[in-house]
């Protein structure tokens, strides 16, 4: 699969803004158009893709099937909630990304699959989970196309969830909340984010990660810090600057972000990092793993369920990443992490600790160093000594 | 006391496993620390026990349970 990224230079960023001039235009006169972030939606992915593209073409019979298979269900469940159908259109769902994710081993990787495939599925599972749970009663074609295609954060995420796009798609904004709530915040995002990105990320990689690329003592300390901050500012840069374009397109997201390294605790942690694929993980997968086995009584026990919950759910998401070995094992890492910790979190010694001066400062120290490691398992740089 | 309120008041008593909640309807659970983010599980289950409506996850907020009142308000919605 070719990787291109959306906000990988700073002329890309300002064909985007250039692009959603016409927003703001039509937003600072009270205005708001679903059509026209459709158009621009249409224009960011043909210029991401470029027109010519197999990957374009890709898209194209991706989006066809995937609209239709979400419209055949929407028909058919209303007329039964059967289980088996609702499952049988889950699979099929999922094996456009199973195939690129398989793919990605053999000699047809640069073919198949498209930038953005991993994240425009949570969107599609979600669609189909909402759909099953009757949650979604109506279904307007624009507002379905416009959701999944939605550009800015359409490659490397944030995941954009359905009712707040409908929530926010839908709702008229008058100039002034457009100017004070969207597009002042929506630039400061863009600005910060491309500091983040551009500025903090490229010093870290160009004057510490690429020197220190043959094993040393001080080489892996050096990588074992320098990685995880700069994963951080390059990941987070990027989702301030998607979140950012959205908001200038009238749409709020959630932040990716919010002071991950501040976390006490690696459950802290998954509130504050990533935030949309961890929610997303916890409302469609963990829940509902713990409910379901709560009710069927394979478990009598809430917490036993819910660490079973943790160890499913994280090493699903090591696989998202990938198939590869070191990604699995980032998933089985962090599952581990969030079992101990929910075990630390219940005893009485956590209870004497917490009180204690240092606390903060203490396990702040200790939960970096374990995101550290877990980010050296995922980046497969021990894998490979 | 209505229906509601009382549901309201066995299941977050069971929940948060005290009685102290009564004191205050108002009193914000989660900034009180009574509620984590178990708690909207075992909710459900309790509602589901109780009432025999099935909830999902993404049915209901961490707002709907933060407060004794907020939950009287939430059962009443789904009724």
């Amino acid at each position: 699969m070719i990787q291109i990224e959306q906000y990988n230079s700073l002329f890309n960023i300002y064909i985007y803004i250039l692009l959603v001039i016409p927003v703001v235009i039509i937003s600072l006169l009270g205005k708001k158009s679903k059509i026209l972030n459709l158009a621009i939606s249409v224009v960011m992915l043909s210029l991401l893709f470029r027109l010519e593209s197999i990957q374009m073409r890709e898209v194209c019979v991706f989006l066809i099937c995937e609209l239709l298979l979400i419209y055949i269900y929407f028909l058919i469940r209303k007329k039964t909630d059967s289980k088996w159908i609702y499952y049988l259109i889950l699979l099929i769902s999922i094996l456009p990304l199973a195939i690129v994710k398989f793919s990605a081993h053999g000699k047809f990787a640069d073919v198949i699959g498209f930038v953005g495939i991993s994240y425009i599925s949570f969107k599609i599972w979600e669609l189909i989970i909402q759909i099953y749970d009757g949650r979604i009663e109506r279904m307007k074609f624009i507002d379905t196309l416009g959701f999944l295609i939605f550009a800015p954060p359409f490659s490397s995420g944030p995941i954009m969830r359905y009712d707040l796009f409908i929530e926010e798609s839908s709702k008229s904004i008058d100039r002034k909340e457009y100017f004070y709530d969207y597009l002042v915040p929506g630039i400061k995002k863009i600005i910060l984010g491309a500091f983040y990105k551009f500025s903090i990320a490229f010093i870290i990689n160009e004057y510490i990660l690429s020197r220190y690329t043959e094993l040393s003592a001080k080489g892996a300390i050096a990588y074992f810090y320098a990685y995880t901050l700069y994963l951080f500012f390059d990941f987070a840069g990027y989702s301030l600057m998607a979140v950012g374009t959205s908001y200038l397109m009238g749409i709020k997201m959630i932040d990716n972000f919010n002071k991950p390294f501040l976390a006490r605790n690696i459950k802290e942690f998954w509130e504050r990092w990533h935030i949309s694929l961890s929610t997303w993980f916890n409302d469609f997968l963990f829940s509902r793993f713990v409910l379901r086995n709560m009710r069927n009584g394979r478990f009598k026990d809430t917490k036993k369920a819910a660490r079973w919950g943790y160890v499913v759910t994280m090493m699903t998401m090591g696989i998202w990443h990938g198939l590869y070995l070191h990604y699995i094992l980032y998933g089985l890492y962090h599952g581990i992490w969030l079992v101990l910790t929910d075990k630390w979190l219940k005893t009485k010694t956590f209870r004497k600790v917490k009180k204690m001066k240092y606390y903060n400062l203490i396990s702040r120290l200790i939960t970096f160093h374990i995101v550290a490691f877990g980010m050296l398992i995922f980046s497969g740089f021990l894998i490979s000594i | 006391m209505g229906d509601n309120e009382k549901l309201a008041r066995e299941i977050l008593e069971k929940v948060c496993e005290t009685d102290e909640i009564f004191e205050d309807y108002d009193m914000d659970l989660v900034d009180e620390g009574f509620i984590d983010s178990f708690a909207l599980l075992s909710v459900i289950l309790e509602i589901e026990e109780r009432t025999g409506k099935k909830l999902q996850p993404t049915d209901i907020k961490k707002e709907d349970i933060s407060s004794i009142n907020s939950l009287i308000e939430f059962l009443g919605n789904i009724k």
